[in-house]
């Protein structure tokens, strides 16, 4: 285990800019995700930990030790890729015990350490395969495993869930989460997808643009988006952004509806009020809502509605049943409303 | 009754345009020249005597034709280990980076070009280059100061048949190299990456990953490797003519001068059955180890 320090890092190709001076630290057993929508720079990010894009600017460490100008394989980490990269040609079993091979541990700690990674990722009865006999899951086990038995101080993971369908995805996620708790290995996990972000990490790095938006814990950054972009970014449905002006303690939209905020912000003027779909509740004392469109999921209803030409989504537990037309009367506590400057887009 | 017609007639009638080409221009000639391998017979004679396999026996006693296939070997062996070993090498080279952007595709494009240059220019070319007296190779021996080293390279029976297969290495190398950077393309770079981070080298990089991957194409590559050494004619019959002394003499141009040169057209069929046979072989051993593979 290692903690990571990241500072000033900047990654050009040319006249292009792909990642801006990245300061990020990650603690020793940390589980960190890094995430964004594609082109962000967070797999160029995770690619220059790993040793295999070169730095153009500012400083890596891995423990006490610079690693700019390290090869990869003295880096001391293990990299999980998106699409697996198993060697085709080699048993499952041999996929494992490569590296091990490769740095001439003997042959019995190399069986003992594929045995046991073997076992905790259920692929004992798997050894002996090719990696075209396994499905997406295991070959995804396996390049866990692979990664596993070289006891790295940092696990690496490329979106290594992307290539799964829903089912399986959700179940791997399951399965990375636990082993890192079992192991607590620092591990950065790269993915575009906010609900796994979520969901594993310990902190989540959110990038635009080559750039750190917001690192949080996973429910500050739901509760406390620093911006436009990470309000609308993390939850799903996503946020509510509805567009007008504050007047003292109240919202107003452009055409003229009042929200009630709560709070008399730091700043008046052009704003930005963001209500997350999840935070409306049928009231009969709440503002009325001509209902646009109703997709009941089963354990929920996702619902449009309009006031005035302002159109919403909400998120209601119970079944209600109301169809395209009725007028709902929906409310909201006013302190989970979030407000963003129009200019900046920085909360206010 | 329309279901029978297309399952079982239509796929009948569709390869029927290349099974009637194939057997008037390929199994009907192999069978007909296993027939004329059995008669004596010259272009002009009149009547044909069948021999049986007498053509076969004095074939078997010809020491030509040991001294030809033993040629055909020689520049089986060669042309394997340069052109399809050699040419892995230069791909995998040219592929990892360590000739970069411009350099890179010059090297490719300098490779390939003999490739496409007829065989009469390849030569006529190097045979003025082999020239002992004003030939290049003569007068770079001198420049570096062993002109003792300088032969009558196509002229002497000890290198004449080296020779020309180093021609054909030139020629050929650069072909095949290409076609092993589509392959090494094909790979996944990821696979590299992930050998890199297990602490692999270039070089273990090359044996772990790049031949493995590139098996199912090194086959092919052998196999044409091997069949163009069963049936090379063209740039010996211009160069040496099999000459001198028969030192270059290969199996087709062996066949090609008894059958017109030496009109014994009878034993010239012989000496074809004889390439078709170690062609099928070959053949068959590849499409076995192609089956083992899949």
């Amino acid at each position: 285990m290692a903690t990571i320090s990241i500072a000033g890092v900047r990654k050009t190709y040319g006249a292009a800019t792909v990642l801006s001076g990245i300061d990020l630290d990650i603690g020793d057993g940390e589980f960190v995700v890094l995430v964004g929508p594609s082109g962000c720079g967070k797999s160029t990010l995770l690619r220059m930990i790993a040793g295999l894009e070169e730095i153009s600017d500012g400083t890596i460490r891995i423990g006490e030790r610079v690693v700019n100008d390290l090869p990869s394989k003295d880096r001391d980490i293990a990299m999980v890729f998106q699409n697996y990269a198993l060697y085709p040609h080699m048993t499952v079993r041999d996929n494992m015990a490569f590296s091990l091979k490769l740095r001439r541990a003997e042959k019995s700690e190399i069986e003992r350490r594929v045995r046991d990674a073997a076992a905790i990722l259920g692929l004992t009865p798997l050894l002996d395969r090719l990696p075209r006999q396994l499905s997406g899951g295991q070959r995804q086990r396996v390049a866990m495993g692979r990664a596993i038995v070289r006891d790295p101080q940092v696990f690496l993971f490329d979106e290594p869930l992307s290539n799964l369908d829903a089912k399986l995805r959700v179940q791997m996620r399951s399965e990375i989460k636990e082993l890192h708790q079992r192991l607590k290995t620092t591990t950065i996990y790269v993915t575009h997808d906010q609900i796994e972000a979520m969901t594993m990490a310990d902190r989540v790095v959110i990038m635009r643009d080559g750039a750190v938006e917001q690192i949080g814990r996973p429910l500050d950054l739901y509760d406390h988006p620093a911006n436009l972009f990470v309000a609308g970014f993390i939850g799903s449905p996503a946020m509510n952004l509805i567009e007008g002006h504050v007047e003292g303690d109240t919202f107003r939209d452009e055409a003229g509806s009042s929200w009630p905020i709560g709070h008399t912000p730091s700043e008046g003027g052009r704003a930005v009020l963001g209500i997350r779909p999840e935070h409306f509740r049928l009231d009969p004392d709440g503002l009325p809502f001509e209902v646009v469109l109703v997709e009941p999921t089963g354990s929920e209803t996702q619902v449009l509605v309009r006031r005035g030409d302002q159109q919403v989504v909400c998120l209601l537990r119970e079944r209600a049943s109301t169809c395209p037309g009725d007028t709902l009367h929906l409310a909201y506590r006013p302190e989970q409303a979030h407000l963003f400057s129009k200019e900046s887009g920085r909360r206010i | 009754m329309s279901r029978f017609r297309s399952r079982v007639v239509v796929p009948y009638l569709l390869m029927a345009p290349a099974l009637v080409l194939l057997s008037v221009f390929v199994y009907v000639p192999v069978i007909e020249n296993l027939r004329y391998s059995l008669y004596r017979w010259s272009s002009l004679s009149p009547t044909w005597d069948f021999v049986g396999f007498d053509n076969y026996a004095a074939l078997l006693a010809d020491p030509l034709f040991w001294r030809a296939l033993g040629n055909n070997a020689t520049y089986a062996a060669v042309s394997l280990i340069v052109q399809v070993c050699g040419g892995l090498v230069l791909a995998a080279t040219l592929e990892a980076g360590v000739l970069r952007g411009r350099l890179s595709s010059f090297f490719r494009i300098s490779f390939f070009i003999p490739s496409i240059l007829p065989i009469t220019v390849i030569g006529l070319l190097w045979t003025l280059l082999y020239q002992p007296s004003i030939g290049l190779v003569a007068q770079i021996l001198e420049a570096i100061g062993v002109p003792s080293l300088a032969h009558a390279w196509l002229g002497e029976e000890a290198t004449a048949l080296y020779a020309v297969i180093l021609v054909s290495q030139w020629q050929w190398t650069g072909y095949i190299a290409v076609l092993f950077i589509v392959a090494i393309r094909a790979i996944p770079v990821e696979l590299y990456e992930a050998a890199s981070l297990d602490g692999a080298g270039k070089i273990r990089q090359f044996f772990a990953i790049t031949i493995p991957c590139v098996r199912e194409m090194t086959l092919v590559m052998a196999s044409i490797t091997v069949f163009g050494a069963v049936k090379v004619f063209d740039i010996i019959w211009v160069m040496t003519g099999g000459g001198p002394n028969g030192s270059s003499e290969v199996l087709a141009t062996l066949m090609y001068r008894s059958a017109f040169r030496n009109d014994v057209v009878g034993y010239a069929s012989t000496i074809a059955v004889v390439m078709f046979c170690l062609s099928l072989v070959f053949g068959l051993i590849q499409i076995r180890l192609q089956r083992e593979q899949s």
